[in-house]
């Protein structure tokens, strides 16, 4: 892979990765009621970024009709992020409780979190690995 | 672990200071004085991230792994900012000051606002880094004339990925067009080809697109010497049928730019002798082809992506004038030309013209 996709996909994933998992933490302070208990705009920040990629998420997932003319039948997907092995009645379920409120999710939405981070951290990894020749 | 992380997290803060105050050396460049700065803002943002985790510590067993996950994401970012921006910048040499000069001196030629910093300090080829503008050449290039046709190559890459994108729908409609067709046509000849092995390789595309349109921007604005400086760079890596998922074949590629070439006619006896040596070169021993690659390098592709920068060029008002008397593109086409008639002589020439061009 030449280097400027490279590090452009390792910027773009990376970033991601340490939003998300910034608010999965907010959200696990929460749900497990560790101190120092998260503000309310640490709240509203970590809600606005789960929702804001789940939502992106879902629109990826949405029918093909839904998306822009000419990638109808296309092999692509949208490039930059890795294939997440998310299916979309759990990003609706998920973003359905998020609606909510953050401090309503349950272990399993934690769980479904961390798993969508994990994937982004190997991809963010194994990225950075060809770009510092690891 | 709660120890570790913590040292880790106040590590990282230390370094960020440090790569901070090395940009301070940059900040004298008046050229690098603004990219300096937006560096410096990138790793402040890293910092405030690594201190909001450090706020969180002692943290209990539940969170640790978040933490732990949480300081690599932002070592990682903060590390190759240090290794592939940082560095370079902040050892900013003459040689760099008149690569980046050549840049604006095309930029401007060409009517793009948007002057990358050039550093000559690759360890691999050519290469971008689009995020911070900048273009990483290899350390002996501004003393040289053949190798920077390939300067426009990455030009282009600049400025897709800072927005100013070069392919969209004319390739994305095609792409769809030849996926049907192509497939359907395997399904009904019964071609020995496993379609998913084909899905997966046409989806190379979303990567090739941007090297081929690179190349179409080059040629466009360069002209019959990105030609040369290719087939040059071809000598180099003898597989001119080898793909890999980043790049298409370097054969394709090749037959591409002479078929863009030969739409211009001020370019014909150029292309004649390019088409002559490059005939000569395929006639050579090669690797074989490898599997499906006729079917992954259709020309209506290349074609298709061709259409879609000819439209970005024209909509931004891009100029496309390769053989315009004081051009660098004139420039680096006499250095072909003079090095392809009259070898012995070359060396001579090219130092007083890197001479009077990098004055």
């Amino acid at each position: 892979m030449s280097t400027t996709k490279t590090y452009s996909d390792f910027r773009a994933i990376t970033e991601l990765l340490n939003r998300l998992n910034a608010a999965l933490i907010t959200a696990k302070r929460l749900a497990l009621r560790i101190t120092p208990v998260p503000d309310a705009a640490e709240i509203a920040d970590a809600t606005e970024v789960l929702r804001d990629f789940l939502e992106q998420q879902q629109k990826e997932r949405a029918p093909q009709t839904a998306q822009h003319p000419g990638t109808s039948s296309s092999p692509f997907r949208v490039k930059t992020l890795p294939a997440l092995t998310l299916d979309a009645q759990e990003i609706d379920r998920f973003l359905a409780q998020l609606r909510k409120g953050l401090a309503t999710l349950a272990p399993q939405h934690l769980e479904f979190l961390e798993r969508v981070v994990k994937e982004l951290d190997q991809s963010s990894e194994s990225l950075y690995r060809q770009m510092a020749r690891l | 672990m709660n120890d570790l992380l913590q040292a880790a997290l106040v590590g990282l803060a230390r370094r960020i200071a440090c790569m901070e105050a090395l940009l301070g050396r940059a900040r004298s460049f008046e050229r690098l004085r603004q990219k300096a700065d937006d560096i410096a803002a990138f790793l402040q943002a890293a910092e405030c991230r690594a201190q909001s985790a450090l706020a969180l510590l002692p943290a209990p067993q539940d969170l640790l792994d978040d933490l732990a996950r949480q300081y690599n994401g932002i070592a990682r970012e903060v590390y190759l900012v240090e290794q592939l921006v940082v560095g370079p910048l902040s050892r900013f040499s003459s040689e760099d000051e008149k690569l980046s000069s050549l840049s604006e001196r095309i930029c401007k030629e060409v009517g793009i606002a948007d002057i990358p910093i050039v550093l000559a300090a690759s360890s691999q080829y050519y290469s971008a880094i689009p995020e911070y503008g900048l273009i990483f050449t290899p350390p002996i290039d501004s003393q040289t004339l053949l190798n920077l046709p390939d300067l426009y190559h990455e030009l282009a890459h600049h400025l897709d990925g800072r927005g100013r994108v070069l392919v969209g729908p004319r390739f994305e409609s095609a792409l769809e067009s030849y996926v049907d067709r192509a497939e359907d046509e395997i399904a009904r000849l019964s071609r020995p080809i496993d379609l998913r092995d084909f899905r997966h390789r046409i989806a190379f595309w979303q990567d090739w697109r941007l090297e081929v349109a690179s190349d179409a921007f080059a040629t466009l604005l360069v002209g019959p010497a990105y030609a040369w400086a290719n087939l040059h760079l071809m000598l180099r890596v003898p597989s001119i049928f080898r793909y890999s998922e980043s790049h298409p074949a370097d054969a394709a590629r090749m037959d591409f730019i002479l078929r863009l070439l030969r739409s211009n006619t001020h370019f014909n006896s150029d292309v004649e002798s390019i088409e002559r040596k490059w005939r000569a070169y395929q006639d050579l021993s090669h690797p074989a082809k490898p599997d499906l690659y006729d079917l992954l390098h259709p020309s209506e592709l290349f074609t298709a992506v061709l259409d879609d920068v000819r439209a970005a060029i024209e909509s931004r008002d891009l100029r496309v004038a390769p053989l315009a008397p004081g051009t660098v593109a004139a420039l680096l086409n006499e250095a072909w030309r003079k090095l392809l008639e009259r070898s012995p002589d070359y060396a001579a020439w090219e130092a007083e013209a890197v001479a009077s061009t990098f004055a």
